[in-house]
């Protein structure tokens, strides 16, 4: 059975030991098996990012994606996995254009990700995220370092310009979400 | 919605899209110089389908339209709720504005024609997508991403599946040109969840613009 404390001691010790191919096969692991993982994180219920765990060197988070949202490109620069346990997450990848001062990006290409996938993402990787169903989808995200005290960036989804990353616009685009699904 | 004499669905049009899209000529400030006219614009891509680079040549006819996105808000009216409106339909050319309210995604799908979009206001994500050699279901991959922006075209060969995000929190209005009958060709989408193939469902696809709509209310 997935055990949320197991997995994230499996996490820490395949994080300091073999970095995100490690931490990828610990993901991959548990998302075969995405009923365990819904009766220990229990079903979705709104949009959310939830943090099972912070430390220096790994954050996680149970990242509840709500109906059709759609997150603005971003980079982490830390490795990241993304295991799916519900749902559906279309992964936009983003470059930088050599020489653009605004730090303009453009699309580069793009992953499908499905119930029982896992991800690695490199450190430089800028991506969005769309959730291209109409129900919630449910996602365990790995950052090797610690999330919140590391510098990121977004891009304005219209311009795409770069900015510095504002988690407040982040969360609430969660908390429109649901907002707008409340009513549905 | 309503349905025309050959029994085939037709996309409601706004009264005041539907007023502003038939000025006959929208003249510059300096008076000679037309600017955006939406009649022009579909004579224009009439002769351009028959060209033999007829795909190029369209994409040449919406780059130029797209390069002055005002004048063709002023045409079309600005956008004020998600819809499709058909600007014209023949046998060898439809030619679309369409509305996508905010965050809206769509399903992927193919046209089993080549397709021109050039956008006007506000931003497009493509993904591209592949189909999965053999796979019993017909069952897809993405293959790659596009990003469009205001006065951007796109080309799309006969052959795409895409599926389309707005990415940003207000509508998008882009110029769809599909080097055929729309309506009459059968096409295929895939499920957003299982990426399976299915029958291409123009009720679902339309539905998914009203749900929209109900969740974002119209701005006037």
């Amino acid at each position: 059975m997935f055990d949320t404390d197991r997995f994230i001691a499996d996490c820490r010790k395949a994080g300091g030991a073999g970095g995100p191919s490690g931490v990828l096969e610990v993901v991959s692991a548990a998302v075969t098996a995405p009923r365990e993982i819904l009766q220990a994180l229990g079903e979705p219920r709104r949009a959310e990012v939830n943090v099972l765990y912070r430390s220096a060197e790994l954050t996680i988070f149970n990242l509840i994606w709500g109906p059709q949202m759609c997150q603005l490109p971003h980079d982490h620069r830390m490795w990241a996995v993304i295991g799916i346990y519900t749902g559906r997450e279309d992964n936009i990848f983003w470059r930088r254009p050599a020489g653009d001062p605004a730090g303009r990006i453009e699309a580069a290409g793009a992953k499908a990700l499905s119930e029982r996938e896992a991800v690695p993402l490199g450190p430089d990787i800028i991506h969005s995220v769309i959730n291209p169903i109409s129900r919630l989808t449910g996602a365990i995200h790995v950052y090797g370092g610690d999330f919140f005290a590391a510098t990121h960036s977004q891009w304005d989804p219209e311009r795409l310009l770069e900015e510095p990353y504002d988690v407040q616009r982040l969360l609430a685009l969660f908390e429109e979400s649901n907002r707008l699904h409340a009513s549905a | 919605m309503m349905r025309d004499t050959v029994g085939c669905i037709t996309l409601q049009w706004s009264g005041r899209a539907s007023r502003a899209a038939h000025r006959n000529v929208i003249r510059s400030e300096k008076g000679a110089v037309p600017m955006f006219d939406l009649d022009r614009f579909k004579a224009e891509c009439s002769a351009a389908v028959t060209e033999r680079a007829a795909l190029q040549a369209v994409r040449e006819v919406v780059a130029r339209a797209v390069e002055d996105p005002r004048a063709v808000l002023k045409a079309l009216g600005e956008p004020v709720r998600s819809e499709v409106h058909t600007l014209h339909r023949s046998t060898d050319l439809t030619i679309f504005n369409v509305i996508w309210g905010p965050r809206m995604t769509v399903m992927p799908h193919n046209h089993e024609m080549w397709a021109v979009i050039g956008i006007y206001t506000g931003r497009e994500d493509n993904i591209l997508w592949r189909r999965l050699p053999a796979d019993p279901n017909g069952r897809i991959e993405a293959a790659g991403a596009k990003a469009l922006s205001e006065r951007d075209a796109l080309p799309l060969g006969h052959d795409i599946i895409h599926s389309v995000t707005n990415p940003i929190g207000r509508l998008t209005g882009a110029i769809h040109v599909y080097g055929g009958d729309f309506f009459g060709v059968p096409r295929k989408e895939w499920d957003p969840e299982r990426l399976i193939e299915q029958p291409y469902d123009v009720q679902k696809t339309l539905q998914m613009f009203e749900e929209s709509n109900r969740l974002y209310p119209a701005r006037s």
